[in-house]
Order: C-alpha cells, then structure tokens, then sequence
C-alpha cells in the first residue's frame, strides 16, 4: 500500500458526493445527501447544525467506521471507504484520534492504561506505551490521576483522558464528536481550549462536532450541515 | 394498589425492552423443573407399576396368602375353611416372551411385548366366569370352559396386547417360558373392565397350564382372598389360624415390599434432579440479582418518585415469582414430555437390575402439579430474597451511577461467604449424624454443593484482582481487560459460574464414583466368575422368579462328554424385614467353584464348608443394610416357617444391591422345597476349549430351549455391559443438568457482550481489529470457565468421596475403594472449557457485523 | 359308554365314582329332627360331569389340570324358622380339591365331603351359608335297584337315553346341625335318601322337566317316582317309580301303575317360576294313596347367574294310606324345569 499520494495537491482530507442513509424506506432517513467537503492538514474545523443534521456521520465516515452509500471519502490519500476490517483498524490506530461525547473510556482500566491502550493495540510495549501515555496525562494536567479508575474522575477529567488517549498513536486527525456535550460550560471551556492547544501545538487536524459557541468561536473553520448538507462553510483566521 | 400496579408496569416495561437475560432465567427455571419432573414422574411410575402389577384378581380379593416358595396347591382347600375366608382364588403368574404371533402357520408379528401369565381356576371367585352384578362380560365364556380347562396351551389373551401385537382368537403364540419353548393357542380376547387396568398384559390361562408352563407344578403363586368382613380384627383372627410359613398379607403391601427394592435406585435419580433443580435456582438468583443491579438507576428514580421500600421490594419479588411460575408452568410441561421418554431408559434400566417393568408414566396430577409451582415460586422467592431486599435499600436519585451499581453486589460478598460457611457447617454436620441411614450423605453433598456455590462469586472477586495486576505485569493487553469486564459484572458472572462449577463438580462427583465403581466391579469379576461356561433363561429378565434350566436340559448337559462338573444355583425372592433379600441354594462341585467368594470377614474354607453343611454365608449389600455379621442369626422365612442360619462369612458382591443369602442346595431344597435351577456353571474337563464348548452347546439346545450359553469371556463381558448400561441414565441427566449450566454460562456471556457493545465499539473506534475483539471475548470466556473448574476440581472430589463412601455404601451396601480417574475429569474440565469457547462464536459473529458507528451512537 | 342294558352292581364298589360315564350324581335329601322336634330338611348334592372323554385328553403333569369338574348344591330347610338356605359350587376334579374314588364311596369337593368310613358308617360334612351340617349315616337296608330291569331307568324312547339309578333309603342319621352361621351344631337324627346315578347320553330333545318324589313312610314303605315332563306337559310314557313295602321285594311301577294330580300352586318371588305345590298321589294297584305338601314353600334353589339351573327340592310332608293302614312321613320332592328350560344340565 502506498502511502505517498500520487496527487501533491490533495488535502488531507477529501470527501466527494457523499451520502449516507440509515434503514429502509419508507423509513429511511438520509444523514448525508452529498457532501463535498476537502480539509487540510492541519485545519481546526467545527461543524455545526441541528440534531439528526449528519454531523456524527460525517465524522464516523472520516474515521472508517462507516462505509458510504455513494461517494468517495479519501484520508491522507487513501479511498478509507475502501478498507477491510483490520485495514480499517489499523488506520483508525495509526491516523485518527477519537475524543467522543461520553468520553468511552474503559471503565475497568486506569487513566494510564486507557492512554496507553491504543499503543499497546498499535503493538508497542507496555513501557514504551505507557511513558507515551505518562507524558500525554501530564500534558492534560493529570499526570497525578494516572492510577485512577475512569469512575474516579470528574466529567471533565474523564474527558482530558480520553483527549490524551486520542493523542497517543500520533495521528494526523482528531474527530471529536460532541466533546463538550456532556460537561458543564466551565469545565467545557477548559476542556475544548486544551484540545485546541494540543492539537494546534502538534498540527493535528481536528474535525468537531459540536452545538458549542465557544468551539465554533476557536475553531478556524465553521461548517454548517443541515438536512444531511453543508450550507454553509465559513473561515477566519486563527 | 394502583401505586403496586404501576410500579410493575414500569418493571415490566423495562423487562420488555431487554427480554434476553429475563429469557435465559425463564429457560433456566423451566429446564431445572423439567429435569426434576422427569425423573420424578418417571421413577414414581415405575416404582406405582410394581405396586399396581400386584392387584389381586380375585374381584372382591383384599388380601392373599403366600408363602416363600409358594403355597402346596393341595393347602388350597384347607384355606377355605379357616375363619371369614369368603372366598379365594389361586394363582399362579409369571412373565414370559412371546416370539411370535403365528396365524395359520405363519407369523403375524415377532417378536411380540411380553406377557404376564395369569394362571386362575375359573370357578373360584372372580370375573373368569362374570360376577353377578357386575356388568362386566366375563374373562372365560361359558362356550370355551371346556376348552379353557382341557387345553394346556390354551390361552385368553386381554384385548389391549391383543391389538398391540396384532393377534386373534385362532392364533398361535410361540412363547419361552422357563427356559423352553411352548406353543399357546389364543382361544378369545377378553376385554380390559373384566380385570381392570392392571391386566393389560396378564394373559389368562388355566391353573394347571400356568403351573405347566412355568414349571410350577404343585405349587401355588399366592390365593386371593376376600373376607367376610374387612376389619383388622378378622384379619388377625385368619392371620392367626395359618400355619407357620403361610403368611396373610394385603396385596398392596407385597407390592410395597417389591416397589422398595428401588427406593434407593430412585431417590438417587431423584437426587440428580435435584441437583438440576439447584443449579436452575442458582440460575434464577443470578437472574434476580442481575436485574437489580443493572435496574438500580430505575430502582433509584422509582424511590425518588415516592415508591416506599416494601413496595419496591414487594415488586422486585413479585416480578422473581412470576418468573418462577412461568418457568414452573414450562418446566412441568417440558418435563412431561422429557418423563415419556426418560421412562423407556428407566424402564430398561430397572429391569436389567432388579425386575421386569414396563413404565406408562401417568400425567402430574393437578395437586402434585400444584406443589411443583408453588415449590419453584418459592426457590425464586427464595433466590430473589437478597437482590429485592437491595432494591428495597437502592437511595431515592434521580440518576444512576454506574460505578455504585457493582459496589452493591460487592457488598453481598460478606454474606455470601457467611452462607458458604454455614452450608460448610451443615455439612459435616450432616456427615457425622450418628446414622446408617444414607440421607445425610445426601444432605451433606447439597450442602458442600452450597458452600461452593457460594464460595465461588467470592473467590472471584478476590482471585480477580491479583489476576489483572498479573496480566499487566506480564503485558498482557486482552487479560486486564478480560479480567476487568468480568470483576466489573460479578453480579452475574458470579452465579453463572457457580451454577457451572456445581454441575462440573456433580459431574466429576459422578464420574468418580462410576470409575471407582468399575475398577472394583472388574476386580470382582475376576474373582467371581470362575466358570467355563454360564447358562441361564434367556428371559431371565423378563421373570426372576420363573427363569429356569430346565431339568431335561441340566441332564443332557452333564451327560457330554466335555463336561466336568455342574455348579448349580437355586434362587428366591424372600421377604425380609420390610423388603425383599434373595436367598441362593448352590452345590459348589469342585474345588475351583469354592474359590468364587471373595469373603470380606469369617474363614473362608470354613465358612464354604459350613454353608454347605446347611449354615449361611452372607453378601456384603446385605450384611451392612440389616447389620449383619459372622456369628449372628440369619432367621427368614421358610414354607414351613421361620428357619435360623448362622452366618460364617460376609462375602463380596456387587451382582444385587437388595442383597443375599447362600447356603447349600440340601437345606436349600428342604426349607423352599424344588424351586427349579435358575442358571447353572459349567466346569469343563481340562483340556477342552470354552468357546467350542459354547458353540457346541448352543447347537445341541437351539430350537429347543431358550437358554443363553455364555462362556466366561462373555459372560465378564455381559456384567460390564449391564454395568454400563446402569449408569448411562446417570451420565445422562449429568449431561443435561452440565449442558443448561453451559446454556447459562453461555447467556450470561452473551449478555455480558451485548451490553458491552458500545465498550467494544470504543475499542474498535480506538483501532482495534474484529479478531481482537474475539482473542478478548475467547479470553473472558476461557476465565468463566477456569473458575468453575477451579471449584469443581475439589467439590467433584469431596462429592465424589461422599457418593463412594456414605451414599454407595449406604444405600447399596457397596464398599469400594476411592479411584480418582484423572483423564474422564480433566475431559469434563476441557469439554466445559471448549463450550465455553464455542458460546463465544456468536457474540465475536454479532461483533464482526456491528456498525462502530451504531453502537457508539446508542446510549 | 352309556347306559345300556342290565348291569351288575357291586356295593360298595358302585358307590363310587363311574368316570366312563359323562355324567353322575350322588345326592342326599334327608328329614331330620332337633331334639325339640324341630323339623328340619336338607339336600347335599356332588355332580360329576366330565369334560372329554378320557382318550381327548392328553396326558398333563400338574396335578391340578382338569378332566371332570364336580358341582355341590347344598340346602338346609328349617321349618321352624321358616328358612331355606342354600349353596352352590363347583371345582375341578384335581388333587384334593375335588374328586370321588372309583372303589368305595368317598366323593368331595373342596370341604364338602362324603365318605364311607369304617363299620359302614357314612360320614356327611358340608356347609351351606356357613352353617356346618355333620352327618353319620347308617345304613338299614339293602340298596334299592330301580327300572324294569334292576338299576336302569330309561328317561327317554332311544336306548342309551337312560341311567344306572341305584338308592339308598332309610339310612339312618345322628349328627349336628348348625341353625345359626358359625354357631355350634345341634344334635339331630333323621333319616335320609340316597339317589346315585350315572349316565352319558343327555336327556330327549321334547323333554321339559320332571318332578321327583321320595319318602320313606313310618309304615317301613319306600317310595320313589318321578314324573318326565314333555314339553306339551304331558307325563312321558317312560316315567316311572319303585315301591318297596317292609318286608317285601321292590316293585317296578310304570307310567299306568300311578297318578299324580297336582292341587295347589306356588310362583317364586326369585325366578317368577310357577311350581306345583301340592299334589295327590295314588298307586292303585298297590293301594297307595297320598297327600303330599311341602313344609315351607320356598326351597326354590336359584342358579347364581347365567350359570346353572334353578329348580325346587324341598322337605314335604306325606300322609295318606298305604295297603288300608294310615301311612306318614317327611320326604322330598324335586322339581325340574319350570324356571326357564333346564337344557339338560344340572
């Protein structure tokens, strides 16, 4: 598999035509109606619009977790709509970090060990993995939490684990769906700025999901999905 | 009410919307009661085919007179005259095959069911020749008493087994009866209400012909009697005025005697389905505790909106009740179905050890169906007791925390452990009963059975931890993860563990025994059969009693040149205690023949010389069930009244668990008079071969008698066949009880896995492969079976120990020695093992299908 | 082999059993006396039928099979207590169950036995509704040959259709009967009627019955007749009687010697039968002429059910004149086949 893309040109992240539907009619609805959306690396970009919009699904078909109706959705230069299960998860490892709404973290695992997860499921050791994960929970301020079962810690807590965790393989993107949705405005404030001064420090591209104000305000690009698509698209410098 | 109402309603609601887990513990009820039902209808039927098989014949007949060997036929009309004797019918039965049903020379059907011989003097009382009154049309027609009392063979056979078998009036029937072939002509059919449900298969014959027939010539099965007056009193005055050996009994009451015989084989099965019914109700209670745990954030809102504790207890069992009867209601339907064909099993296995049985198994009666209910509902109340009793306790909030939720079952460890102590105590509480009685070896299983069942949730929790810490130090990525998503839902995987380990350990328990059992029995063997060649009826089955040589063939078998010595034995079934004992009379004509007892105390040249010389030596079944040893008494009864023995020696025996009595063939004849050789031993000349032997044999009787001609090989390999045979019905049930604690295993694993949909999604998002996902599930699947296995390995043995030293030994009167067979139990072990592997190909299959998507979108 | 031509008798060889004939009775009907003068009535009867001829049955080894079946009808009339009770019953010919001896006088069945014991006293034990009835019988005189030609009573035209019919009157009786069941017996005596007879043929198709009379009168005369009924109800030419007045031979009497009129009527509340109930009987040849009246009228023997006949045998009072001389005495009478036809079975 190649991994230089042959077109110098490409952005990160290319999506041609996409639709996506769920169900069978007469009750299906259609989360996507053709979307054309090119990101690049290195981009913070915020999409927005209403419950049900297609947003999630965007992000979902982004991190090769969906396949496409129709249309072409190509990452890093590689059609990912396109991939087997294991080349999926190996993708998924090694490009894309996922931060969600209800943080997912495994409950039964330690902060450290649930930074450390994805590189241990990447294949590094365990030390390396978790002095990878040690550096990244310090970075989210919560280097003392490492020991500390996921029930343990605050909402906004949990969630700087799961930004750590999302960081840990190194990946090109970050999707974040919602990553404020279950915290209260403060700490939703402190966690959305430290995800984009992690992801701007490392010159990940981060694609979020959000109803959030202030995530839009960070962000250096808005989209606006609405009945499955993008009406609006709108950017500003960071 | 309303508030109950609705509560419920929301429960219900609930359940509704996640039906799995309430499924799985609705099976789980139903295949426990089921099992349980089964052996229960099944061994009830065949014990009430005893008792019914002995209904008197004699219409008003309410008691009878026998005596050990039979009555003399001419005492018959001196019965007659003692006091309120009304009127009396002699009898005399046996069973016989029926080869074939010939018609005009050709056979209609072969072979045909056996039949019961009825042998009756048609003028005595009874419905032979139609009762006034009785609207009923007689047995023998006025047309066909000529023919009935003038023809030996012929026979009126009873309509049921005439449809059955196809056969008419006119036709023939080729019949084996006491070791020869006989020829019986059907002269009429006779309908059922003559005689009752109880005859559906007693041909009727003349008297004499029956005694003809079975080579009872002279003697009298039992007379019928019917008093004057039905009182105790009349009953001891007629009790009184037989001479000593004649004895006045109610038929019900032979029938008891014989029926007891396999109390113990009954209650033993009885006890395996008890032990489905533990391993259900270890299903339920996980069912129960499950569903308080996974509803605590319900529980929790239903507090916070003003439901009081009683209530919300009151509901939580409610809603555990109704499972229990639904699975109750199922359980009885399924099992009696499962009983239907449980009875052919039981049936075959009844006959080849103690006699012949054919089992209808009637329908539960609604009481008795009633009881069945009531008792699940309330091993469900029972079992959902604490988890109502938690969701009583659950604070009023309005949302739940999931963290809480396992800190409560958790909280259930202490009193668990304190219930495995107490079961623990039970226990040996029950070991050490000062008793002969073999209930407390019963008790003492189920409580180590609890004590494990106990025990197990908390060694879990306490062994997990430590395990997880290992996995990670090793690097493991699946074990903590594993390890955690079990620790983290003990609530379930607790039970359905232990309901596992429990069946794994009766399994183990069981395999023991049999092994041990086996060993023993061929170490026997060895010693016991001695002979060349072994000859019985080939209906011994079929007729203990009747089962004949016959004398003819006794003679031409000893008139061969080949032959050295004949080793004879005489067999009765006597009354002893409250029960049945079996009384032998042998010759023991050579040397070798001596060397077959294998004595456990007395001398044993001594004890053989003694015994023949008319003294007694005993088997060991029966020494330990009436507490016999050498030195004692051995008083039964014989035809002329009570005779004394004095017992030389106790030997080894596992041939009958009712156990016997041997004494030499002189007194044997003197006290039971000429009860016919049941099977004889052949000691052939040195030098000639034992299979040529046989052959030669078998050609000179076939044709003319029924006779099976084993040699020695044979014959060893007829006992394991049999012995095998016996214990197919025990790895049966074991199978089925381990097969629905694998199915909840197998559910709880399933929901386990389906409840963690989103987590495995996470891990998927997080770039986990699919085969990772199946190397974790195959990883927690491989622990949900160890642990079962960690407890079955010690409880198998402590049961194992139990079954071999106080039940066997009690209830049989068997000592054998403890074998631990290593490769049947770490099969087992492996087998649970695997299936534990296998129940994890549906969930890894669901998982592969999974949209990552979908399952991180639902929450 | 049948019942055809003179025979010899041979006593007490012929008061056994005959199994080459078909069928044979030994029946006893005796009036008796309680020391209060009570009288009392009985009838003890064996029967004897074979089953096949001896040459169709094969040889068996048990002892109890089958080739005769016996049948007891046993009754006892008390006058006094106006009771009439009676019992039958029936048992194979086997071991001691039932059976009679071909050399002597000894027929049982099952605990109803007669048997000729030692001093020529006859021994008489059954029970009937559980009243033990012990009798010891002596014999007065010679046994009693009926027919035309001595001991053969023809019962229909054909030859062979007839029976060796041998009797035993006056024999003397000493013995117990009990009045209550199970009670102890009370001293009786009395005298009692012996009829013996064997035969193989079966009766002649056109035959309804017969009434049987029989008394030994206080005069010392013995009397039997029996009257052959057909089915038209005529009196059958054959009927017959034997007279033996003390001290004198027997005399055959044939159908014109006597005459039997019939007086009075009874119908059975058991089996609605109308039956004769009082009759006169004359023999004028002999100058006998007697009134006969049963002593209850109730001693119908009802069959048990399908099985069997029934017919009225009961204790009559005689009284009339024989020779000029007046002439009593208790005897019996027997009536056949007024209860539905009898179908030549006893």
């Amino acid at each position: 598999m190649s991994n230089a893309s042959p077109d110098a040109a490409e952005p990160l992240i290319r999506c041609r035509g996409v639709k996506r539907g769920y169900g069978t009619a007469p009750a299906r609805t259609v989360a996507l109606a053709g979307v054309d959306l090119d990101v690049p690396a290195g981009q913070t970009l915020a999409i927005v619009g209403p419950s049900g919009s297609g947003k999630s699904t965007l992000l979902h078909l982004i991190g090769a977790m969906e396949i496409p109706d129709e249309g072409e959705v190509r990452v890093a230069g590689r059609d990912v709509t396109k991939l087997a299960d294991d080349e999926a998860a190996r993708f998924r490892r090694e490009k894309i970090g996922f931060v969600f709404q209800f943080f997912n973290l495994i409950p039964t695992l330690s902060s450290l060990d649930n930074v450390a997860l994805p590189a241990r499921m990447a294949g590094r050791g365990a030390a390396e993995a978790r002095a990878k994960a040690r550096t990244l929970l310090e970075r989210v301020s919560l280097g003392e939490r490492a020991e500390s079962r996921p029930d343990a810690l605050s909402g906004g807590q949990q969630q700087r684990v799961a930004i750590a965790r999302a960081l840990v393989n190194d990946p090109r993107i970050v999707l974040a769906d919602e990553p404020t949705g279950a915290l209260d405005t403060a700490s939703g404030e402190a966690v959305l700025k430290l995800l984009l001064e992690i992801v701007r420090e490392r010159g990940t591209t981060l694609l979020m999901a959000t109803h959030s104000e202030q995530a839009v305000a960070h962000a250096e690009r808005r989209i606006r999905v609405e009945d499955g698509r993008i009406v609006a698209d709108e950017r500003r410098a960071p | 009410m309303n508030a109950a109402a609705a509560v419920l309603g929301v429960l219900w609601s609930d359940l509704r919307r996640r039906p799995g887990t309430a499924l799985a513990s609705l099976s789980a009820v139903a295949s426990g009661v089921a099992v349980f039902v089964a052996i229960l209808l099944a061994g009830s039927a065949a014990r009430s085919s005893f008792v019914s098989a002995v209904q008197a014949v004699a219409g008003r007949a309410t008691h009878e007179v026998t005596a050990e060997g039979g009555l003399d036929e001419t005492r018959f009309p001196a019965l007659l005259e003692l006091p309120h004797v009304a009127a009396a019918q002699p009898v005399v039965e046996g069973r016989i095959a029926v080869e074939a049903v010939l018609r005009g020379g050709t056979s209609v059907r072969s072979p045909a069911p056996p039949l019961r011989i009825l042998g009756v003097d048609p003028f005595r009382v009874g419905p032979f020749l139609g009762e006034p009154g009785k609207g009923t049309a007689p047995v023998v027609r006025d047309e066909d008493l000529t023919e009935f009392l003038t023809d030996p063979h012929a026979v009126v056979l009873p309509r049921r087994w005439a449809d059955e078998a196809g056969a008419q009036a006119g036709d023939t029937l080729r019949v084996a009866a006491a070791g020869q072939i006989a020829t019986l002509r059907v002269l009429a059919v006779y309908e059922l209400d003559a005689l009752g449900e109880a005859a559906r298969d007693s041909a009727v014959i003349d008297i004499a012909a029956a005694q003809e027939l079975l080579d009872k010539c002279g003697r009298l099965d039992r007379v019928d009697i019917a008093l004057d007056e039905d009182d105790p009193a009349c009953e001891a005055e007629l009790s009184a005025a037989l001479p000593p050996g004649e004895r006045l009994q109610r038929p019900e009451r032979r029938g008891e005697r014989v029926a007891r015989m396999i109390d113990a084989f009954r209650l033993n099965l009885l006890a395996l389905g008890g032990l489905a019914l533990v391993v259900g109700a270890l299903l339920v209670f996980n069912a129960a505790q499950f569903s308080v745990v996974r509803r605590n954030a319900l529980l929790g809102q239903l507090r916070a909106l003003g439901v009081t504790r009683p209530l919300l207890m009151g509901a939580v069992l409610a809603e555990v009740v109704a499972l229990g009867f639904v699975g109750g209601a199922l359980g009885l339907a399924l099992g009696s179905l499962l009983a239907n064909r449980l009875a052919g099993r039981l049936a075959e296995t009844i006959t080849d050890l103690y006699a012949f049985v054919q089992v209808d198994v009637a329908p539960m009666t609604w009481p008795a169906a009633m009881l069945v209910l009531l008792g699940t509902a309330g091993v469900a109340a029972a079992a959902g007791f604490f988890p109502a009793l938690d969701a009583a306790r659950t604070p009023p909030r309005m949302v739940g925390l999931r963290s809480r939720e396992e800190g409560l079952f958790r909280a259930q460890l202490p009193r668990l452990a304190f219930f495995a102590l107490a079961f623990c105590a039970a226990g040996v509480g029950a070991m050490n009963f000062p008793t002969r009685a073999w209930w407390p070896g019963l008790i003492a299983a189920f409580a180590f059975v609890g004590t494990g069942a106990c025990l197990l949730p908390a060694a879990m929790a306490l062994l997990l931890p430590p395990l997880r810490k290992l996995g990670e130090r090793m690097g493991l990525l699946a074990l903590p993860l594993a390890v955690g998503a079990l620790s983290r839902s003990l609530s379930r995987t607790g039970g359905a563990a232990s309901a596992l380990g429990v069946a794994l350990a009766m399994t183990i328990g069981v395999i023991t025994m049999v092994k041990s059992f086996e060993s023993e029995v061929r170490r026997w063997i060895d010693g016991a059969i001695r002979a060349d060649l072994f000859i019985s009826d080939v209906n011994e089955h079929l007729a203990r009693e009747d089962a004949r040589v016959p004398n003819a063939a006794l003679r031409e078998l000893a008139a061969m040149p080949e032959v050295e010595a004949l080793d004879t034995l005489r067999k009765i079934d006597l009354a002893y205690a409250d029960r049945t004992m079996l009384f032998f009379g042998v010759n023991l004509p050579t040397p070798d023949s001596r060397e077959r007892f294998e004595f456990l105390s007395g001398d044993g040249p001594s004890a053989i010389e003694g015994m023949l010389g008319g003294e007694a030596i005993v088997s060991e079944p029966l020494a330990n069930r009436y507490n016999l040893g050498v030195g004692d008494t051995l008083a039964v009864n014989g035809r002329r009244g009570e005779v004394t023995f004095k017992i030389l020696g106790v030997f080894r025996d596992f041939s009958y668990d009712r156990g016997y009595a041997v004494t030499g063939e002189k007194r044997y004849l003197e006290i039971f008079g000429e009860t016919g050789v049941r099977n004889v031993a052949v000691y052939l000349k040195p030098g000639v071969e034992r299979e040529a032997a046989a052959r030669s044999v078998r050609e000179r009787f076939a044709g003319r008698y029924v006779l099976n001609v084993r040699s020695n090989a044979e014959l060893r390999g007829h006992i394991l066949d049999v012995f095998n045979h016996t214990f197919a019905l025990t790895y049966l049930l074991q199978t089925i009880a381990t097969a629905f604690a694998l199915g909840g295993i197998t559910v709880t694993l399933f929901g386990l896995f389906l409840e963690r949909a989103r987590e495995i999604a996470t891990l998927r998002a997080l770039g986990s492969a699919v085969s990772h996902v199946g190397r974790l599930f195959a990883m927690e699947s491989l622990l949900m079976a160890l642990f079962p296995v960690l407890l079955a390995l010690p409880l198998g043995a402590v049961l194992a120990w139990i079954l071999v030293h106080v039940i066997n030994l009690r209830s049989y009167g068997w000592s054998i020695a403890y074998a631990w067979p290593w490769s049947p139990v770490l099969g087992t072990c492996a087998l649970a093992v695997a299936a534990g592997l296998c129940a994890t190909l549906v969930p890894w299959a669901l998982a592969r299908r999974q949209s990552i998507a979908g399952a991180l979108r639902e929450e | 082999m049948q019942a055809i031509g003179a025979r010899t008798f041979e006593f007490p060889r012929d008061h056994g059993s005959h199994p080459e004939f078909k069928t044979e009775w030994w029946y006893f009907t005796g009036a008796l006396k309680t020391k209060d003068g009570g009288d009392l009535g009985f009838e003890a009867t064996w029967f004897r039928r074979a089953l096949k001829p001896a040459s169709e049955v094969p040889p068996r080894s048990s002892r109890l099979a089958a080739r005769e079946v016996f049948a007891f009808h046993g009754a006892l009339s008390d006058i006094a207590k106006k009771a009439f009770l009676h019992e039958k019953s029936a048992c194979r010919a086997a071991a001691n169950w039932a059976g009679a001896d071909e050399k002597d006088l000894r027929v049982f069945l099952l605990n109803n036995r007669l048997e000729r014991g030692a001093g020529g006293v006859w021994h008489l034990t059954y029970m009937v509704k559980g009243h033990r009835i012990e009798l010891k019988l002596t014999p007065q005189a010679e046994p009693l040959l009926h027919g035309e030609v001595p001991g053969l009573s023809p019962k229909g035209p054909e030859p062979g259709q007839a029976s060796y019919y041998v009797s035993m009157p006056r024999l003397k009786a000493e013995g117990t009967v009990a009045r209550e069941p199970g009670a102890a017996g009370e001293a009786v005596t009395g005298e009692v009627w012996f009829d013996h007879e064997f035969f193989s043929n079966s009766m002649p198709d056109d035959l309804a019955g017969w009434d049987w009379f029989s008394v030994a009168l206080d005069d010392g005369t013995d009397l039997m007749l029996y009257a052959l009924r057909a089915k038209d109800g005529s009196i059958g030419p054959v009927s017959a009687g034997t007279l033996r007045r003390k001290g004198q031979p027997a005399v055959h009497l044939t159908r014109e010697d006597f005459k039997i009129e019939v007086q009075a009527r009874w119908t059975s509340p058991h089996t609605k039968a109308a039956y004769p109930a009082q009759w006169t009987i004359e023999i004028p040849k002999h100058e006998v002429a007697l009134n006969v009246k049963p002593l209850l009228a109730d001693q119908e023997l009802q069959s048990g059910g399908g099985e069997g006949v029934s017919y009225w045998e009961g204790l009559c009072r005689y009284e009339g004149t024989v020779g000029g001389s007046p002439a009593a005495g208790n005897g019996y009478v027997e009536l056949v086949g007024y209860a539905g036809a009898f179908g030549g079975k006893l």
